[in-house]
């Protein structure tokens, strides 16, 4: 997905910058508009580079007490979708790092997954087993981002999940785009490798 | 096609190729050059499954609970400092009065009745946690109030409406939130809705009680140097606005600004302050609504109706019926204590649907109160908020205040021109 697709192109809807430039002139609503046109990727944001629920749910809140305290400095050089996300990682990474001195990001990072009848109802398609071992490799994969290092995190979060391509990540993260294809590259095989371990345990 | 690739070339293309990143001549050359090769071909599939592993995690919605809490922690830091909520601060202040009668009448304690009477007195918009109203008057001490009741007791005292000379300038948005608690005081109670009441409200008495109030808001004004004619306008003004079968006294005029412009604003004591003092065990926003005081629902019409439609399937029937057939329901709440909407089972879409609309509600109403409110009703219930039945709900025990705001009594008036601002 294009980064401009995702703020307000529909027909009637005001787009990100002009809900800024009006929350800046004193409607609050404004910002009350993009908190709910954000609010779920934000959590999702957290949730994946966090690893669990709670810590989401909180950062959301740190994230957007932190992009109202911030939105005087957006200029409005880059899009506020860029803008909104650099801020937002950010925001995540110093929570983790806080975290971290805490107890281990990867405790448990599967324990608040709903449980799997729940996430993958019956769909008349597959049978029970298969779509047990359908979420079971959702809690692996889950699990195995929550071990990886942030920066890689942040490059499986951005382009394999939200489907920016190489260019919009390297934007949003400020790094070059040769470095968003070497993080890419090493985040993946990481991940590959731990569900063929996975695989291998059950042959 | 070019020279034929090696795989060591070929094997860093493939992610490009897979991400849909590279040029369709380098594409060419690697889709040729994995017809031949197997090994190349399998670690494409092999990143294509992992990938697709990637992508089939499950995204999270947030619960209804996450985003009222979101966006009230957003609200709290955009307006530090908040304005005072309405119901709360106001029933809370109430019931603080509710309990001073109680004491006064039973215990018989000497207690002090304040008079501000003709001298200007500064109230100050309420805050959760503070007595509104400051007298700089005269203090008069009463006798006991041995053989009295707290009413007679309290009809004896003399008090007045309260002016304030802020000249602070208010946005509307900040109006929509902004109440005085003054008609829901003893004082205002006793000298001019006691009375009033006693008469059972009839047109004289009443337009009696406004004149007598206009006439010392007027005063007050004078005293502190305001032009009393622009103000007893702005009251006239102000009561002509008023839905004029609801018995409604002036009881707060303050001078300041809308938007830059000079106004008064004349906030009305109506039936639901009355009605706080009358009769303590019901909740007042019911009564309101029940004798057409113009109490609204928090929640809007639309959302009920999508709510009560959401539930109905589950409740055995696929249509919404508003006239609650009497066998309906039976099989679902055959019990004596029917579940609660969120007690009752639904399938993990329904689940999710419902979650959905309280996240709506909650982005709209800024109530995490009303949310629970509503995930305690069971369907019946629902229905009746849907009908407006008070009187059905009221009977079964539900606290109608958590769904009834009550109306607006705050107008606005340019103090020049005399037109109506807000």
């Amino acid at each position: 997905m294009a980064l401009n697709e995702r703020d307000g192109g529909a027909e009637g809807l005001r787009s990100d910058e002009e809900l800024v430039r009006c929350y800046l002139e004193g409607d609050q609503r404004a910002f009350e508009e993009l908190v709910i046109r954000y609010e779920t990727t934000i959590i999702n944001m957290a949730y994946r580079l966090l690893g669990n629920r709670t810590d989401a749910s909180d950062v959301c809140q740190e994230v957007f007490v932190l992009l109202l305290r911030k939105l005087g400095s957006f200029r409005g050089e880059a899009k506020f979708s860029t803008w909104l996300y650099r801020v937002s990682l950010n925001a995540c990474h110093d929570h983790a790092r806080r975290l971290k001195r805490h107890y281990s990001l990867s405790d448990s990072p599967g324990e608040d997954l709903p449980e799997i009848e729940q996430r993958l109802p019956d769909d008349g398609l597959h049978s029970p087993e298969e779509r047990l071992e359908k979420a079971e490799i959702q809690d692996v994969v889950h699990e195995a981002i929550a071990r990886l290092p942030y920066k890689f995190k942040e490059v499986i979060f951005l382009h394999d999940i939200s489907d920016f391509n190489y260019k919009e990540v390297a934007q949003i993260l400020d790094i070059s785009l040769g470095t968003v294809k070497s993080r890419l590259n090493r985040a993946r095989t990481r991940l590959a490798k731990e569900l063929e371990e996975y695989r291998e345990q059950l042959r | 096609m070019g020279i034929e690739m090696k795989c060591g070339k070929a094997t860093k293309l493939i992610e490009p190729f897979i991400d849909g990143e590279l040029d369709s001549e380098r594409s060419e050359q690697l889709q040729a050059h994995l017809i031949s090769c197997s090994a190349c071909e399998s670690r494409v599939s092999a990143m294509r499954a992992t990938l697709d592993s990637i992508a089939s995690l499950p995204a999270i919605e947030p619960t209804a609970r996450e985003s009222y809490r979101l966006m009230n922690r957003v609200r709290a830091e955009m307006d530090e400092p908040r304005p005072a909520r309405i119901g709360h601060a106001r029933l809370r202040l109430t019931a603080a009065a509710a309990v001073t009668i109680l004491v006064a009448a039973s215990i018989g304690t000497t207690w002090v009745v304040l008079s501000g009477g003709g001298t200007v007195t500064k109230v100050e918009v309420a805050q959760e946690e503070q007595e509104p109203v400051s007298f700089k008057g005269p203090v008069e001490t009463s006798a006991g109030i041995n053989g009295k009741t707290a009413s007679q007791l309290l009809a004896s005292s003399v008090t007045s409406p309260s002016v304030t000379i802020s000249g602070k300038d208010y946005a509307a948005s900040e109006l929509k939130s902004y109440r005085n608690d003054l008609g829901a005081r003893l004082d205002f109670y006793a000298s001019y809705w006691y009375p009033a009441a006693a008469s059972g409200f009839d047109a004289a008495t009443l337009a009696n009680n406004q004149a007598t109030l206009t006439t010392a808001i007027a005063d007050q004004a004078a005293q502190a140097g305001k032009n009393p004619d622009e103000v007893k306008n702005a009251v006239s003004v102000a009561l002509s606005q008023c839905d004029q079968t609801i018995p409604l006294l002036p009881c707060y005029a303050e001078q300041a600004k809308v938007g830059g412009k000079d106004a008064w604003l004349i906030s009305m004591s109506g039936p639901e302050d009355y009605l706080l003092f009358k009769n303590q065990e019901l909740p007042s926003a019911m009564f309101l609504a029940s004798q057409g005081g113009g109490a609204s629902l928090m929640i809007s019409q639309s959302l009920l109706t999508q709510l009560a439609s959401m539930f109905a399937p589950v409740y055995g029937g696929s249509n919404l019926t508003l006239s609650m057939s009497a066998d309906a329901n039976t099989d679902a709440l055959d019990d004596s204590a029917p579940l609660s909407i969120a007690q009752t089972w639904l399938a993990s879409d329904q689940q999710q649907q419902f979650q959905t609309f309280l996240r709506q509600l909650a982005a709209q109403s800024n109530n995490v109160d009303l949310i629970a409110a509503l995930e305690g009703l069971n369907y019946d219930q629902l229905l009746m908020l849907l009908q407006g039945n008070w009187n059905g709900l009221a009977a079964q025990g539900i606290d109608l205040t958590k769904f009834l705001v009550p109306p607006k009594r705050l107008y606005a008036i340019d103090a020049t021109t005399g037109n109506v601002i807000w």
